[in-house]
């Protein structure tokens, strides 16, 4: 995930949350053995203090926005981050694909398990409604 | 080509005074420059809210940062006058990429960060990625 810590943005942190929550949900060892930190690895990027990577679009930061009133906003849209990219194993590079909506945890899942070559095996099913349990969805 | 980008502004008085003479002062140098990078001036909102990822992470303008081709971010020194000689050492800095430093202190970043506590809140169980990471 790349995010900016330039502003307090509510969409940007409820995104962070997800991608959070696919992580806890997925180490859970007893049902999903070693998967992560084996097989799949989430990193966390801050665009503001880094800068963009190299090969990585460069995209604004979203706008300050504590209370989510700019959620629908233009300037929302346009900001561009915070951004999920999904690289091949052992590769930070060419090919990636970038998760194109937002990342409930239960579509971030079905991503994952749709974009993998690395032999994952997950039910996309099983996480049905992972992250949208909460009242504002 | 690297882009080099000149954030100015027109509605004060004292800055856009600088502005104009930094403009002006470009205009002179491009040509010894123009194989090397390309040259925009702008003083538009919704440009000038680019500025803080490639760098400067500081109100004020005038400002000087070059977008380059892999994104290594090149903001003009903050506290360097914009003189000719300045601006020349520092071109040629910049297209040997010796300045990669410039103004991305850490103080600096702290000072500005509005959401500094969104990795320990919301992404604690993530490896947080470093800049080298992406160096292949």
């Amino acid at each position: 995930m790349v995010y900016s810590t330039e502003n307090v943005n509510y969409a940007q942190r409820k995104a962070c949350f997800q991608y959070n929550l696919v992580i806890e949900t997925l180490s859970n060892e007893a049902k999903f053995g070693d998967m992560v930190g084996q097989k799949l690895k989430f990193y966390a990027y801050d665009a503001y203090q880094q800068g963009f990577p190299k090969g990585i679009p460069t995209e604004r930061a979203p706008p300050q926005d504590i209370n989510g009133r700019k959620v629908a906003s233009e300037e929302q849209r346009r900001s561009g981050l915070p951004a999920i990219y999904i690289f091949p194993a052992k590769q930070k590079s060419l090919p990636f694909t970038r998760m194109l909506k937002f990342p409930y945890a239960e579509d971030l899942i079905d991503f994952i398990v749709e974009k993998s070559a690395s032999g994952i095996k997950l039910n996309a099913a099983d996480f049905k409604g992972l992250g949208k349990r909460t009242v504002d969805e | 080509m690297p882009v080099v980008y000149v954030y100015v502004d027109f509605s004060e008085p004292g800055v856009a005074e600088k502005s104009r003479e930094l403009i002006k002062l470009i205009e002179v140098m491009s040509p010894e420059f123009q194989e090397r990078f390309m040259f925009f001036w702008t003083d538009q909102e919704e440009h000038k809210e680019g500025r803080r990822i490639l760098g400067i992470k500081w109100d004020e303008l005038p400002a000087i940062a070059v977008n380059n081709v892999d994104h290594t971010p090149f903001a003009y020194p903050r506290k360097e006058p914009f003189k000719r000689e300045n601006l020349n050492r520092w071109f040629n800095q910049v297209s040997l990429r010796k300045a990669a430093e410039t103004e991305l202190r850490p103080t600096d970043f702290a000072k500005r960060q509005r959401d500094p506590t969104i990795y320990e809140n919301f992404l604690e169980r993530t490896i947080s990625a470093t800049r080298e990471m992406f160096d292949f």
